[in-house]
């Protein structure tokens, strides 16, 4: 367990993004302060995919979107690449924009209806000054990047699947092949075999680009089958936070227990006594 | 308890009925969990709303029989359904924001059914309401209940709509994924609740859901939808340990497991095709990685010597028999 109030490490060398200390609060309109993010220290370094998990209200989404300075703290410090977040204007944010990309976990809400997919993926190429002139080839990298046909680039985002959008939502981050990319929740809406798939591309595209990774979710098991480290949010602090493999092993803290045991895997043996207790009409024996 | 044989349901289109559920049959016993799964698009959300007679319009049952012991419910109508409804068959549904009525309070809507159904006096309906909201895990229920659901979480609201089917303790709840917005520490609590209504009063329970984790845990037996159609359907053990139809075997393993790592999860290739745009033959010829000569025929439910029916010309019968791990591919 970590205790935010003391812990003060240096921000290291290959440090890509710091939350030091951060706290995020919101005022209801009765005039109560709730503290979203409370006290939150996490880093990521180059490369690296750190899970964020924790229930509905734990303050995780809110946590990626200060880390992309969708928001601004109340108090604390972002620190991307060594440099303080807060401190970006014009050309350094437009420059830390590029870096840092966002997938969002509604691919029916995060695509723009209007715009056909070429035009989906060149705008963060335009609004960037890149590629000029390149565009056609790289809308067609991109696609290709993500498992989808070129002649995809010319429809229109209704004309897609949810697997399929959520593919068009990755493209457009990869456009700016950006050093970090925040995930929040982006395979929950999908269908199983649909997740399955995104779930695979996600791990191959992070570590052909070698790009860092904040994936936000709900689902435990996705989280241990993506990254590297992982944090475990409750109540606007992160209450566990180590290597996934340790962590998921021998959890520390009495929430990650909790929420470990919680979870249901699809192993009717393993709840065989749960199950035939509660007055099924069994008479077959078990097995 | 209940009896369902070769229920169908057609949408219009084009002139004509175009089949989202095809000649489903199941039965579910007193105590009993069935649990109906598949993906987005199957058929099972419509098979339930079916059941108790409110196929979501233009759809029409175009066959079949549901029996309620030696009630024919499809020949149901008007008000005879009121006495069925909310006392014989309770039902959550999917989404508790239309299901809720807006301009009453949580605790209303609760106290409403005890009131009609139970024939409860006014004080005595609210403080069962409370109670029932209590079974459910929502905190406070003194000043939630007096909450509109637009004030409420996704969350409470998903509680307060079981609350409203609980607390008439129905013979049978038809529940659609009634946990998938929870969280998992509350869909285990839910879960338990519903376990303990089946063990105090025998309730029936059909969960229609697309999570594996909660069918293991809760249902008896299975029944695997896939584009209308029945595909698999047996004893949960049987099924979702050694499944015969290669469906049911993609489903299971694309499952990330929280107690083991793979470096790749299995996928099933392609998306679930529309109704109306069903391929001929086996529908999920396709997307079938076993799919051989024959397969272009349609296929029949067939019972297995495990005592299961699947609906498949090479069901998988031993467990060596492993679905191949796709490369991710495109959907089409």
């Amino acid at each position: 367990m970590t205790d935010p109030d003391v812990q003060d490490h240096p921000v290291s060398s290959d440090s890509l993004l710091k939350l030091d200390n951060v706290v995020k609060a919101f005022t209801s309109r009765r005039g109560d302060v709730v503290r979203a993010v409370d006290r939150v220290t996490l880093e990521i370094r180059e490369g690296e995919s750190l899970g964020l998990v924790g229930e509905s209200g734990s303050g995780k989404s809110t946590t990626g979107r200060l880390a992309l300075r969708l928001l601004s703290p109340t108090s604390g410090t972002i620190y991307f690449r060594g440099q303080n977040a807060a401190g970006f204007r014009g050309a350094d944010l437009l420059a830390f924009r590029r870096q840092a990309q966002i997938i969002f976990q509604d691919p029916f809400s995060s695509l723009n209806p209007r715009m056909r997919v070429r035009q989906i993926l060149t705008e963060p190429l335009v609004i960037h000054g890149l590629a000029r002139g390149r565009e056609r080839e790289e809308v067609m990298g991109l696609l290709d990047m993500v498992g989808l046909r070129p002649e995809y680039a010319d429809r229109y985002p209704f004309q897609f699947s949810g697997g399929q959008r959520q593919r068009i939502s990755i493209a457009r981050a990869l456009a700016l092949r950006p050093r970090l990319m925040i995930a929040d929740e982006p395979v929950s809406s999908l269908d199983v075999s649909v997740q399955a798939q995104i779930i695979n591309l996600m791990r191959d595209l992070q570590a052909q680009h070698r790009m860092a990774m904040l994936f936000i979710s709900h689902n435990l098991a996705v989280v241990r089958h993506l990254c590297q480290r992982t944090a475990v949010m409750r109540g606007g602090q992160i209450v566990e936070e180590g290597p996934t493999e340790e962590l998921f092993r021998n959890p520390q803290h009495e929430y990650t227990r909790l929420l470990l045991d919680s979870i249901l895997t699809p192993e009717p043996a393993r709840y065989r006594d749960a199950r035939t207790e509660d007055g099924g009409r069994r008479t077959e024996d078990g097995g | 308890m209940l009896t369902v044989s070769d229920l169908s349901v057609g949408f219009p289109k084009d002139g004509e009925l175009t089949p989202a559920v095809e000649n489903v049959s199941f039965e579910v016993g007193a105590g009993e969990t069935l649990a109906i799964v598949g993906e987005s698009g199957c058929g099972k959300t419509v098979t339930g709303l079916s059941l108790i007679g409110l196929t979501p319009p233009p759809g029409q049952v175009t066959s079949g029989r549901v029996m309620l012991d030696d009630l024919d419910l499809l020949r149901c109508r008007g008000r005879a359904w009121e006495a069925i409804r909310g006392r014989q068959i309770g039902m959550i549904f999917q989404d508790p924001l239309t299901a809720l009525d807006p301009v009453y309070t949580a605790g209303e809507q609760i106290a409403e059914g005890l009131r009609f159904h139970l024939k409860m006096r006014g004080a005595e309906a609210w403080k069962q309401a409370l109670a029932s909201m209590a079974d459910v895990g929502i905190p406070d229920p003194p000043s939630r209940s007096r909450l509109y659901p637009h004030q409420l979480s996704g969350g409470m609201r998903q509680r307060v709509m079981i609350a409203a089917a609980i607390a008439l303790k129905p013979r049978l709840l038809i529940a659609d994924e009634p946990t998938t917005a929870l969280d998992v520490t509350v869909q285990l609590q839910i879960i338990e609740l519903l376990q303990a209504l089946q063990r105090e009063h025998g309730m029936g329970l059909i969960i229609i859901t697309h999570d594996l984790g909660v069918v293991a845990r809760i249902a008896h037996r299975v029944a695997v939808m896939y584009a209308g159609q029945i595909v698999e359907q047996g004893d949960v053990q049987t099924v979702l340990e050694t499944p015969a139809h290669p469906y049911t075997a993609g489903l299971v393993a694309a499952i990330p497991r929280v107690d083991s790592v793979s470096d790749r999860l299995a996928t099933i290739e392609g998306t679930v095709p529309a109704p109306g745009n069903y391929p001929p033959g086996c529908r999920f010829r396709p997307r079938c990685p076993r799919a051989a000569a024959g397969c272009e025929l349609p296929q029949e439910l067939r019972p297995l010597l495990d005592g299961r029916t699947v609906r498949c010309l090479y069901p998988r019968t031993d467990r060596t028999m492993e679905i191949r791990s796709e490369k991710t591919e495109v959907e089409s």
